[in-house]
């Protein structure tokens, strides 16, 4: 204790701090922990009866089997330009629209904007998606005002050219007043000296925001980047599950449909668990390198 | 350090405490130690009689399935209280057999259902009893030993119509070789109907209005479908009716699948999605024969020209049911039981619609090309050391044979439950006769025409005609009939009549159930399967796509599973 230099006066104080720590750990062991030992299921023949102590061991059979599978590639580009446009778009949205909310004047309009594209995020994908599909269909409000514009109906949930727009547009709309709290609470505490500074120097507005808001909010960017880096496997389950179709199998299956398919609906727990550890292992790489860059390039990091 | 070792030795000891308390606990007591003899003889007496009482109530534990209607069906109804451990059969059996259930889960049929079985297994914690939907499920169970040895249950208990049900599918298709491992029967089949052809339903009303004839060929069906697009059949002066809705996967599960359109196939004399015998005597996978190329064309100027639905593969079930609901669409393929579907009952009610099954399209000798079921659909097995396995075999008696003939004031509840149909027998499991639905629908028939005696039928079947006379009743005032009665009604009489009257050509399919390099290769397979279909139907391909997906998907596993099918056919 005393190498790394804290006093012995504050120990008390640390063990009420670790206690406050402890219920948290201890989901955080029981929920993510323990189910880790089951991702030995990935070097096994994982038979349920047999349990994870009698199944047979395979070694690396399993990722043999993910690579062999013919599409194995598609689906991790799928996932890959879906993960990157969303996690783009969810940084570019939120950080414009804040600007633009924190421009505006008056208390009332902007809690009210705030609070009104917050709610989607609240609602679930299964309830959104029935939502969405009928947005989007060939009689729906989309396309029909595409019709005044004289353009044809598209059926955007059974179009390839369209499918990943839609995933990532829809929720981008969903998620982008939820993501935008973080920004504006970074904007509350840019010192507002600066701005008056800045007009008295005949800077106007625009220019206020490019040499003061935005180099202000770049720190919560990168932070924000870094920390959703770790999520670029993550396309959305539920999104896609919820609005895909086998016709667009060729933009929209992502890894994890894909696994639901063959892992849960087709019994296979080792082949589903193979992928799931792949998965976390590229996720773990990205967000290590993430942390150093954002550490070398802003000096702010995660740990 | 003495403290440590002190620490180390209350630790281990601790440890094996709880070992033993374990291993304790997976002993099975014998159930009669301490009773005295004549209470012993009253038990085994009991255990030996295919209807025996017990001396004391017998609590096992299982998992219920529930039908889909979901619980509303019940509401308003003197059973709204009833759970799924105390309804019309759980009384019934407690009070015939003095058996209770206690459930472990309770789902509704189908996936949710066997999710929880595969948790159940997962865990190595299985119910006393339990349905099982699934070979793979079986398989499973036998050989992780998890499961009693019926054999001898099944010798002693089981009850002639039981054992006349299972005889009548022949020696080959007998439901009871399936369940046989090493010669021990492990598990009581639950019999699979023959479920019969997919028809072409269509509202009558449209088609009189349309002074349209029964459709028998693809032509008449495509004629019949384009009219209803384009000659207004509703009647409201607007473009608003569609032709054909399409299940999303199109075809598969026949004839379960309602929306499914097979019949379109089989009539082109393609089978997809089933294992069929070629000209050689091997087994071929239906989907990926050169017969499919016609009927796929066929769908494809269908869809461009806007015969079937063009939004088909975004639907959901739901969706189409609407479709239908709302008074859009006049056609569907489907069941002989559509009739229980929302999608008539509701425009039964609201929109004066008239449903008929038709037989169409037809194959070259104008009969419909179907495919024919298993003979099986699910099993029920008993927990390896469960101090009463005979009490599966009881229940299955009384579900097929003791409560069809029972006429007394407790079996009237279960009649009246059948015909509200949200829960099954706690045990879901019946053995009939393979054309036993045919069988009770000319037993009906004769009833209502007066050729025989209501007296002669079972509850079941009464259950039936009572459902029969309410609804003709009903009609005869002018008055719409109550909605579980027109489904019974149509469905039983109606369509079944039909089913009895224009016999379809049966392909039974060579090989029903999955083999290894299947479970890890056929996710995939599936895949490029439907993406190739749905794309040559909605013209994003070309036909002549057709030969490369063939190519790509022989490479990519479907040779070896093929090989792998015929392999297991010939054990």
């Amino acid at each position: 204790m005393a190498k790394s230099g804290i006093r012995n006066g504050d120990k008390k104080e640390r063990l009420t701090f670790h206690l406050m720590l402890l219920p948290g750990m201890i989901i955080l062991f029981i929920f993510v922990f323990i189910p880790l030992v089951g991702s030995l299921m990935a070097f096994q023949d994982y038979v349920p009866a047999k349990g994870l102590f009698g199944s047979e061991w395979v070694g690396l059979e399993n990722f043999k089997i993910i690579f062999s599978f013919p599409d194995s590639v598609q689906v991790f580009w799928n996932t890959l330009i879906i993960a990157l446009g969303k996690l783009v778009m969810n940084i570019i949205v939120p950080v414009l629209f804040s600007i633009l909310l924190n421009e505006l004047g008056g208390k009332f309009f902007k809690r009210t904007f705030q609070t009104i594209v917050y709610l989607p995020h609240f609602l679930s994908w299964v309830v959104l998606a029935t939502v969405v599909t009928n947005m989007f269909s060939l009689e729906g409000p989309i396309n029909a005002f595409l019709g005044f514009f004289g353009i044809d109906a598209v059926q955007f949930l059974a179009d390839n050219q369209w499918f990943r727009t839609v995933i990532i547009g829809t929720d981008v709309w969903k998620e982008f007043g939820y993501n935008s709290v973080i920004y504006l609470a970074a904007l509350l505490a840019i010192d507002p000296g600066l701005y008056e500074a800045a007009s008295i120097d005949g800077a106007n507005r625009f220019k206020q925001i490019i040499n003061i808001t935005i180099p202000a909010l770049l720190p919560t960017v990168v932070l924000m980047t870094a920390l959703n880096l770790g999520n670029i496997l993550n396309a959305g389950f539920d999104q896609v599950f919820n609005l895909y179709n086998p016709i667009v199998y060729e933009t929209g299956d992502i890894i994890d449909t894909y696994v639901y398919r063959i892992g849960m609906v087709e019994g296979q727990y080792s082949i589903g668990a193979a992928v799931g550890l792949f998965k976390s292992v590229i996720s773990f790489i990205l967000i290590l390198s993430a942390n150093k860059i954002a550490k070398k390039t802003t000096g702010s990091s995660i740990f | 350090m003495k403290k440590k070792i002190m620490k180390l030795i209350a630790l281990l000891s601790s440890a094996t405490m709880i070992a033993l308390t374990i291993s304790s606990c997976g002993q099975e007591k014998d159930f009669t130690a301490g009773m005295s003899e004549e209470e012993k003889a009253a038990w085994e007496e009991a255990a030996k009689d295919p209807y025996g009482k017990y001396p004391e109530l017998v609590t096992y534990t299982t998992g219920y399935n529930l039908t889909n209607q979901g619980s509303d069906v019940l509401a308003n109804s003197k059973y709204e209280n009833d759970t799924p451990e105390n309804n019309a059969y759980t009384r019934y059996l407690k009070e015939l057999l003095n058996i209770q259930n206690e459930n472990v889960f309770e789902a509704v049929s189908g996936p949710d259902y066997n999710q929880k079985v595969s948790m159940a297994i997962a865990s190595g914690d299985i119910p006393d009893v339990m349905h099982v939907a699934d070979y793979e499920t079986l398989v499973d169970l036998v050989e992780s030993d998890l499961i009693e040895d019926l054999t001898d249950v099944y010798n002693d208990l089981a009850s002639e119509t039981v054992k006349k049900s299972y005889e009548s599918y022949g020696e080959k298709n007998n439901p009871l070789n399936t369940v046989t491992f090493d010669g021990k029967i492990m598990a009581i089949p639950k019999t699979q109907l023959s479920d019969g052809q997919d028809f072409l339903w269509l509202r009558k009303d449209w088609l009189d209005k349309l002074g349209l004839q029964e459709p028998k060929t693809l032509e008449d069906v495509e004629n019949v479908l384009k009219a209803f697009i384009e000659k207004d059949p509703d009647g409201d002066g607007q473009n608003d009716t569609m032709g054909l809705v399409v299940h999303s996967e199109v075809y598969g599960d026949y004839p379960n699948n309602t929306f499914a359109i097979d019949n379109v196939f089989t009539a082109l004399n393609a089978y997809p999605n089933i294992w069929i015998e070629n000209e050689d005597g091997e087994a071929v996978y239906g989907s990926v024969q050169e017969e499919m190329k016609k009927p796929l064309e066929l769908l494809s100027r269908w869809y461009k020209e806007g015969v079937i639905d063009k939004e088909f593969a975004t639907r959901t079930n739901d969706d189409i049911v609407g479709l239908i609901s709302s008074g859009k669409c006049g056609a569907y393929i489907g069941p002989w039981w559509s009739p229980f579907n929302q999608a008539q009952t509701s425009t039964y009610a609201t929109d004066n619609a008239e449903w008929i099954n038709v037989s169409a399209p037809v194959g070259e000798d104008s009969k419909i090309n179907a495919i024919s079921t298993k003979s099986y659909a699910g099993f029920v097995v008993v927990r390896k050391g469960f101090e009463h396995p005979e009490l599966a075999m009881k229940v299955v008696n009384v579900n097929s044979e003791y409560s069809k003939n029972d006429k007394s004031e407790k079996a009237n509840e279960i009649k009246e439950n059948q015909t509200l149909a949200y829960f099954n027998w706690p045990l879901y499991c019946e053995v009939q006769p393979g054309n036993n639905a045919e069988i009770m629908t000319n037993n009906v028939m004769n009833v209502l025409e007066g050729k025989s005696d209501a007296s002669t039928l079972t509850t079941e079947e009464q259950s039936y005609l009572e459902s029969a006379q309410r609804f003709l009743k009903a009609e005869e005032e002018g008055k719409k009939a109550d909605s579980a009665d027109y489904s019974q009604y149509v469905s039983r009489i109606i369509s079944m009549k039909k089913m009895i009257d224009e016999p379809a050509n049966f392909l039974v399919p060579s090989f029903f159930e999955t083999t290894k390099s299947m479970s890890t290769r056929w996710a995939s397979l599936e895949k490029m399967e439907m993406e190739t279909i749905l794309k040559i139907i909605t013209g994003e391909k070309n036909i002549s796509d057709f030969d490369s997906f063939v190519e790509q998907w022989n490479k990519s596993g479907g040779e070896v599973i093929t090989k792998e099918v015929n392999e297991a056919i010939k054990k």
